[in-house]
């Protein structure tokens, strides 16, 4: 018990006195993080579009695809890319095994399927009544897309956020791809993985801390946001 | 303006729009009225180039529209819609109102005006900066009809402007709706179940029942003169009875139902199945001396039933036939009549209509 309480004073006085290891750990995990969110949101949210408003056969087969791939472990998404950029697989040479890059590609790997699934519901929620109202107020194809997108935006930023969760939090990937290397790929997640390995309690309850810090910022920027949108 | 010729509407299996051939005319309000869920709505929606129908065609200004559903219709960008339930995207009054302008292409510096036009024209001026998801029903439906003029449209569409309001709010939209035809010009296609608001505002009426135009006329016609069973008895005609003609000769044909003889000024139907109709608020009961009236149809009887009708009594009399009248409080007091009372049931031959069936 006492261990876990002097864990956490000096995971309080890590934070508080911003010591260069948490400090650097916590940008590069931000920094990945974040990239990879803004790159998955920009292929994922036309790709929900499309997918939403053209029909096509095999629709539902896709949505449920992509629905499953919610809950794709994140082992697996790690596995299946080291297979792609390892020395020996088909992308090897551009080497982004081990680099944050790699690690950016497999966080997107993970949120892609969520944002587009999560626009696509978004934007099913437009019920049929607006659509028809658009319709009737003479938009184009183009501006009925951008007005429905628009009156979804609260949906789809949730959906992003959501994403972004999922990216930060996750350890399986950026172990496999991200290697867990000092100074380099070293990330939240990997970092709380080894330093509880290693007993070192502190860091760890420390940088656990940072993360949940995150997820609440992150949450409650939403929160407010949606508050703002809906009064 | 409109033609629609022979147009069908199938979803799901189901016609829900049937062969409908229906024209309306530049400058009229035309009223279609029908019970609910009879395609009144649909009807709108393909007129409004939403949906788009199974089979017919579909003329406006004298040219065939093709394109449906899709929206940036050149033919669509004429008219405008006001639905059921107004929907209030998640922006300003302002912006709502100015959604179809923006669409036209609209620049913001062009639109301020116009909006703030059609805002007063609405009585809500001064509410551009609200919220519009925070409005009242009726506030919100006024401002779904400010976004509709405010392009200006040829052709506004009506879809039961006034059935979720409260009876001021209603008063206030029926009057923007008459003042639009009748200042602007405006051809104006509303739907409503409201038989009263479709006999006050339109011009002409169609009744929708079941998916079918049962009949097309003015609110005369269709109240007093309804061309079906089905539509007498929307309309509310409580008296409606299948008979035969007996004779017929210039101005007067003798209709025979259940050994009763009824006088109409109607013409003869063409039709051999013939059934004859009259309002209960064109019948007058008579104690006693019948002798002053000049009612052609006097048919004594008795009382069998009285139930309150909203403001009137509804008064059902045997005389033969049973015949509903409706009499108003003080006229029921005056004659003082009660169940069994001896009366003269007296009907004039013009109130009486014949119909084919």
């Amino acid at each position: 018990m006492n261990e876990i309480v002097e864990g956490f004073i000096k995971a309080i006085d890590l934070i508080i006195t911003l010591d260069p290891e948490v400090m650097e750990i916590t940008i590069r995990s931000l920094q990945i993080s974040l990239a990879a969110t803004a790159l998955a949101a920009l292929a994922s949210l036309p790709l929900g579009g499309l997918i939403h408003f053209y029909e096509f056969r095999g629709k539902k087969a896709v949505i449920v695809v992509i629905q499953t791939l919610y809950s794709l472990p994140t082992v697996i998404a790690g596995l299946f890319l080291f297979l792609l950029i390892s020395r020996a697989g088909p992308f090897g040479f551009m080497g982004l095994l081990f680099t944050q890059e790699g690690m950016v590609i497999a966080q997107m790997i993970l949120i892609i399927p969520i944002l587009t699934g999560l626009t696509i519901s978004a934007l099913s929620n437009i019920d049929k009544e607006m659509r028809e109202t658009i319709v009737s107020l003479g938009a184009s194809w183009f501006d009925s897309i951008l007005t429905i997108m628009k009156e979804a935006r609260f949906a789809i930023f949730a959906a992003v956020v959501l994403a972004f969760g999922r990216a930060i939090s996750e350890v399986g990937a950026a172990m496999m791809i991200g290697g867990n290397i000092r100074g380099s790929t070293r990330v939240l997640t990997t970092a709380i993985a080894l330093e509880t390995s290693m007993g070192d309690f502190p860091l760890s309850i420390a940088l656990g801390i940072i993360l949940l810090g995150v997820a609440v910022v992150v949450n409650l920027g939403l929160f407010i946001m949606q508050q703002r949108g809906l009064s | 303006m409109i033609e629609l010729d022979h147009v069908t509407m199938t979803y799901e299996s189901r016609d829900v729009v049937k062969d409908i051939t229906l024209q309306v005319k530049k400058g009229e309000i035309f009223g279609i009225i029908g019970p609910s869920g009879s395609g009144k709505t649909t009807l709108l929606k393909i007129i409004n180039l939403i949906e788009k129908p199974s089979s017919g065609r579909y003329r406006f200004d004298g040219s065939v529209v093709f394109r449906t559903g899709k929206g940036a219709d050149p033919v669509g960008r004429r008219m405008a819609m006001l639905f059921q339930k107004p929907v209030m995207f998640n922006a300003s009054v302002d912006d709502n109102i100015g959604m179809g302008l923006r669409f036209r292409g609209v620049r913001e510096a062009g639109r301020y005006p116009l909006v703030e036009q059609a805002l007063q024209e609405v009585g809500l001026a001064g509410y551009g900066q609200r919220k519009a998801r925070t409005l009242s029903g009726g506030e919100a439906q006024r401002v779904a009809l400010a976004r509709a003029i405010v392009i200006s449209p040829d052709l506004l569409l009506l879809d039961e402007p006034t059935a979720n309001l409260d009876p001021k709010t209603a008063v206030v939209i029926e009057e923007i709706i008459r003042r639009l035809n009748r200042e602007k010009g405006m051809t104006i296609v509303l739907s409503t179940h409201d038989l009263v608001q479709g006999q006050r505002l339109c011009d002409r009426i169609g009744v929708v029942i079941d998916g079918q135009l049962c009949q097309v006329g003015t609110p005369v016609e269709i109240f007093h003169m309804p061309g079906s069973t089905p539509v007498a008895h929307y309309v509310g005609v409580e008296n409606i009875f299948n008979g035969r003609i007996i004779d017929a000769s210039a101005g007067c044909t003798r209709f025979e139902t259940q050994g009763v003889v009824l006088m109409s000024g109607s013409e003869r139907p063409a039709s051999q199945e013939v059934a004859a109709s009259f309002r209960a608020e064109d019948v007058t009961l008579i104690i006693g001396d019948a002798g002053k009236t000049s009612a052609r149809n006097l048919l004594p009887g008795k009382i069998v039933e009285m139930s309150p009708y909203g403001p009137f009594t509804a008064v059902k009399v045997d005389c033969g036939i049973t015949i509903t009248a409706f009499l108003t409080r003080t006229t029921v007091e005056d004659l003082a009549i009660s169940k069994g009372s001896s009366v003269t049931a007296a009907i004039k031959a013009t109130a009486v209509h014949l119909f084919g069936t």
